[in-house]
């Protein structure tokens, strides 16, 4: 009697251990359903040009790119204008400074933070040539501020 | 068992895909080319990923870069596909994020394995199968003027636009509004399916550009009660008018997409005259140099506008100094290139702009300045800081006078207009004649060491 | 002496033990009580009686197919809410989300097959389900109420398998939607025949009910999404709420009236330790009461391994589908482009076949004549005896194989028959439509098997044996028709042995 009602103990714990990891495994792959890894958004990449379309102390926005770039003599640089305190976008003054409508955050030409509740200055965003010739600013890939894409 | 079969789809999706493998070949493909550290670091630096141009207004998702990951690289030029780099100039002018890949080449942009990509086998359920080779000039011509193109990346369109031309088409066929009424209409001939298509009688595979050769060979043999006479010509005739034919497409086009031809095209459809030259000026022009006879500071742009009408600036120009001052427009300052890429006015227009500012000349001068021909550019940078940055600063944001290092300004201005303009200045303007006796008393060595040294600004 | 700070500190040790023991509020499953708390002491648990009959696990006698039912439903369930994430239901962005389901969302392809295999898992076993349920006669009292239920569940399941074939937005659905929606509102075939559809016209009030517009588009896509992840699931799980409950209420599930249900009075009460039984003092014929201890088990777990073992199986068998076959999906919706062969969704090609005689009898008067029946059934076979039996014994068996046989003729006769020499209209061009309506294929099976049935109730003076008779009758007819309509029927609605011969076109 003891003996099969062991017997009958393994077995169901084998049952519910079986359905169990089953459900699990199915679980792993519906979270995984949940978060995307391809997102249907436009790319990260903004086409700039030829360097030569950037001379020296002039500066260029890309408005819908959210977007600054700056050169001179040295090279180029691009500057996020998302503010870095809650994702709104930032204005430049004509004086160079960089002002947030949303909470007052105030940033200097080079996007140093000086006012405002931002935890840190304007993001620097990488540019690269492409193997073609044209520069392109990531959007999402950050740089060190100062970071310049030198002309050859 | 429910388990393993769990593990298997888990290991399907996430190992056994055709894009990764082809990404992984990329990679070492990318290593094995890599020519010095900074290569060598970027392959590395290559992830395995769905790469993506997603384009919201073409409602487009083009994941063919996944797989095609050399179209941008000139350095893959001579490797087989899928990593070729895309040939002739076609991605400068139609950047890949702006345009993706579907919009020229159709197929499925969405799909991520070849076979679905493509769409060519009938076992894919996609409407629109890739084109390919010159079968892709069909989609140029959906966007594009095709006269436009025959000596820019489309010669067969232009040629089928010709025979559709020399074969009477529109006898029997309308299009847009006019031609006979005995055939059917061919607007969005492009769009029909190789399911609207009759095949019964096609031989070759079901694509709708084997029915349309097959159809303009012999019509009746493709639809037997049809009055349609064949196509006079040879293979490539038909194959450029199949061209044409499925150039004929539905377009969607946003304005910021829609190709400076077109505009052209729907421009002289409601312009039988063309526009003149003053027209032209005013339209284009005057906003900023008003009447153009003086140079005026323009406050809300804060820059100094030269007056291009002014007889003294009229006296040394020519059409073509004027033209091409037009088309590369001053870069760094608000002057536009009108250029047709950029501005969009054709060079029949700026040269109509040219002339009409030539009418407001009075005399014509010479340009007599002869520079040196070992200027001293050290000297030249003395003089300039001396005398002429309070005005040329340089940095093309700031300064009153126009700014010396614009490349369109070095690109227009020789050795010996600079020096003359420095030498006999501008009248009427805050430029005076520095080598003149009654302004200045620089010696013509000392106006070539000027010119040297601006040619170095930029 | 008391320390608030140990006992503190104890506390907090024991918390993990403790939070355990508020969760499941029962010890080791050790006895009859304990593994009894475990079912009734459990929210999700206690839809089932704590002891299960033992003949109600009888694999030959149920076949699980309500339990695989439910648990298609549950896949379905899941992968529907999961799918809801990333479609999008207009006809602009239908298609291609779930073509971004398809390639890019990670498992999203397997999730949309495992939806599509599953629902027509559901289908299937409802229908098997449904049989088995008539075959062992556990339709009658107190049942019947819980049959009709049953009928309406399967009329829903039905609605929401077609509601949802249209989501993709691609060939397939649009033109198996069409169809399917010109036979809903075929009723205009007979006002059309009698003259009245300018003054009243349902089939078209039904077509615009259901698309709100004249053709599918946008709107129709919109009811459909609405009807399929909302209206429907919510009648759905309402009435298998109803369902379930009635399954308690009624007794459990059927089966013979053997002496082990006599109910030993008291039995129960003489041991206060049996809480469960207070679970199941319920009014009328509650078997949690009339157990004798040697043919029930604790449901604990006998019952929910078994249950367990048919969602796995179901799942399993889902899952091997599902990597094996995609999900179909074939080119975006193209109205100027019809699909040909447009078939309406396979559980509905047979009354596509009953219509390609006559629009209204094939997809009205037929199955609405069908579905009457079927509620019917219980309350005009009103005998005893029988119940839980398969076939309600040799008789029945008998009566169901002659039936099986005698339609199978009939069916197949009269097709080849039509399919050889065609029907009235080919014989008499100029033949009014009112009586095609009333003499076609359709009706003259209805009409065969009706007659075979009162003879056969006549023959063995048994209403069971004449419901037997035509319940077969109907089956065999629906599973031939929707296979020759599945399999054989090719562009044009012609006949063709295999899809090989189709014409190219």
């Amino acid at each position: 009697m003891t003996d099969k009602l062991t017997r009958r103990d393994i077995g169901s714990k084998i049952a519910f251990g079986s359905f169990w990891t089953a459900i699990a495994t199915a679980s792993v792959g519906v979270a995984k359903l949940l978060m995307p890894t391809v997102t249907p958004e436009a790319s990260t990449r903004v086409k700039l040009g030829h360097p030569e379309q950037f001379p020296a102390g002039t500066s260029k926005v890309f408005p819908n790119r959210n977007l600054f770039v700056f050169s001179d003599d040295e090279g180029i640089w691009a500057i996020s204008a998302i503010c870095t305190h809650l994702g709104c976008v930032v204005s430049r003054l004509p004086d160079g400074q960089f002002d947030c409508p949303c909470h007052g955050s105030k940033f200097n030409a080079s996007g140093e933070t000086f006012s405002g509740p931002a935890p840190r200055g304007l993001d620097w965003l990488a540019i690269y040539r492409a193997p073609n010739g044209v520069l392109y600013a990531d959007t999402a890939s950050q740089v060190p501020s100062g970071t310049v894409w030198r002309r050859a | 068992m429910t388990l393993l079969f769990l593990l298997v789809a888990a290991a399907r999706e996430n190992y056994f895909t055709e894009w990764r493998s082809t990404q992984r070949e990329f990679r070492s493909l990318l290593l094995s080319k890599a020519e010095n550290e900074s290569d060598v670091k970027s392959a590395r630096s290559f992830n395995v990923e769905i790469r993506q141009a997603v384009i919201p207004d073409l409602a487009s998702i083009d994941r063919c870069v996944s797989c095609h990951l050399g179209v941008d690289d000139p350095r893959m030029a001579d490797v087989p596909q899928p990593f070729t780099t895309h040939p002739g100039a076609y991605l400068e002018d139609h950047d890949l994020d702006r345009f993706g890949c579907t919009v020229c080449h159709l197929g499925q942009g969405q799909a991520t394995t070849r076979l679905e990509a493509h769409a060519l086998s009938e076992e894919v359920y996609w409407d629109w199968p890739v084109l390919t080779g010159p079968w892709t000039q069909a989609t140029c011509g959906t966007c594009h003027d095709p006269t436009h193109l025959t000596d820019r990346g489309a010669p067969l369109l232009g040629l089928g636009l010709a025979a559709f031309q020399a074969n009477g088409c529109l006898g029997c066929h309308k299009l847009g509004g006019r031609g006979g009424t005995l055939g059917p209409a061919l607007d969005q001939v492009g769009d029909k399916t190789s399911h609207s298509l009759p095949f019964d009688h096609v031989e070759g595979d079901r694509q709708v550009w084997t029915w349309h050769q097959q159809h303009l060979l012999s019509p009746q043999t493709v639809v037997p009660d049809s009055t349609m006479p064949a196509v006079e010509g040879d293979a490539k005739t038909r194959h450029a008018l199949t061209i044409y034919l499925l150039s004929l497409r539905t377009t969607n086009l946003t304005e910021s997409l829609t190709p400076f031809d077109r505009y052209q095209r729907r421009y002289r459809i409601w312009h039988t005259e063309p526009l003149s030259g003053a027209e032209l000026y005013e339209q284009f022009c005057q906003a900023c140099h008003e009447d153009g006879t003086e140079t005026v500071f323009h406050d809300s742009l804060d820059v100094t506008i030269p007056g291009i009408m002014h007889p003294d600036f009229l006296a040394t120009a020519t059409v073509e100094f004027l033209v091409e001052n037009l088309r590369l427009g001053r870069a760094g300052t608000p002057m536009t290139a009108w250029a047709e890429d950029s501005g969009g006015l054709t060079d029949d227009e700026l040269e109509r702009i040219a002339e009409y500012l030539l009418e407001s000349r009075t005399e014509v001068r010479e340009v007599t300045f002869e520079p040196v021909a070992d200027p001293d550019v050290e000297n030249g940078r003395l003089l300039f800081e001396n005398e002429c940055i309070d005005c040329h600063e340089l940095n093309a944001d700031d300064g009153e006078a126009p700014w010396l290092g614009s490349p369109g300004f070095q690109a227009t201005y020789s050795d010996p207009l600079m020096g003359h303009t420095i030498k006999f200045g501008r009248r009427d303007s805050l430029m005076i004649g520095y080598g003149e006796e009654e302004d200045g008393d620089f010696t013509d060595r000392q106006v070539s060491d000027l010119v040297a040294y601006i040619r170095t600004l930029r | 002496m008391y320390s608030a700070l140990r006992a503190f500190r104890e506390n907090l040790r024991q918390l993990p033990s403790n939070f355990w023991a508020t969760v499941r509020r029962r010890g080791p499953l050790k006895s009859d009580r304990s593994r009894s708390q475990a079912v009734f002491s459990n929210l999700f648990l206690h839809i089932h009686s704590v002891k299960t009959h033992k003949h109600s696990l009888k694999v030959s006698y149920t076949m699980g197919l309500g339990l695989f039912a439910a648990a298609f439903l549950g896949i379905v369930t899941v992968t529907g809410i999961l799918l809801m994430v990333y479609y999008k239901p207009t006809p602009d962005q239908a298609y291609a989300s779930i073509k971004e389901i398809h390639y890019i969302v990670p498992t999203g392809r397997m999730i949309r097959n495992l939806h599509r295999w599953s629902a027509h898992g559901m289908v299937v076993v409802v229908f098997l389900h449904m049989a088995r349920v008539f075959y062992t006669g556990s339709y009658r009292r107190p049942r019947e109420f819980n049959w009709f239920v049953g009928i309406l569940l399967l009329a829903l399941t039905l609605a929401l398998s077609f509601t949802g074939y249209l989501l993709p937005w691609d060939q397939l659905a649009y033109w198996a939607i069409t169809i399917g929606v010109n036979i809903a509102s075929s009723p205009r075939e007979l006002t059309d025949a009698l003259g009245l559809t300018q003054h009243f016209d349902p089939g078209g009030m039904i077509r615009r009910l259901l698309l709100g517009a004249n053709s599918v588009g946008a709107e129709a896509l919109i009811r459909f999404h609405l009807l399929h992840v909302m209206v429907l699931p919510i009648f759905l799980f309402t009435l298998l709420g109803v369902h379930f409950w009635r399954i308690r209420k009624d007794g459990g599930l059927s089966r013979p009236e053997t002496p082990d249900t006599a109910e030993p009075e008291g039995f129960f009460a003489k041991n206060p330790d049996k809480t469960y039984g207070l679970m199941a003092v319920v009014r009328g014929r509650s078997e949690a009461v009339g157990k004798g201890p040697e043919n029930t088990v604790s449901s604990w777990p006998t019952l929910f391994i078994t249950e367990m073992a048919i969602l796995m199986a179901a799942t399993a068998l889902v899952l091997a589908l599902s990597l094996a076959f995609d999900a179909p999906l074939k080119e975006i919706a193209n109205p100027a482009v019809p699909e040909n062969p447009a078939k309406a969704p396979w559980y509905f090609l047979g009354l596509q076949e009953l219509v390609s005689y006559s629009a209204f009898m094939g997809g009205i008067g037929i199955p609405i004549i069908v579905l009457i029946g079927l509620i019917l059934i219980p309350y005009l076979d009103r005998e005893k005896g029988g119940v839980g039996i398969w076939f309600g014994g040799k008789e029945g068996a008998r009566v169901a194989l002659t039936s099986f046989v005698f339609s199978m003729v009939v069916v197949i006769g009269l097709l080849a028959f039509v399919i050889n020499f065609g029907w009235l209209r080919q014989w008499f061009p100029a033949i009014p439509q009112i009586l095609i309506t009333f003499i076609n294929p359709g009706t003259v099976y209805s009409l065969v098997f009706a007659l075979w049935s009162l003879w056969v109730i006549r023959r063995h003076n048994s209403t069971r044996m004449g419901a037997i008779a035509l319940f077969t009758c109907f089956l065999v007819g629906y599973i031939i028709l929707t296979y020759v309509g599945t399999v054989h029927r090719g562009p044009n609605w012609d006949f063709y042995w295999s899809k090989a011969d189709w014409p190219t076109h």
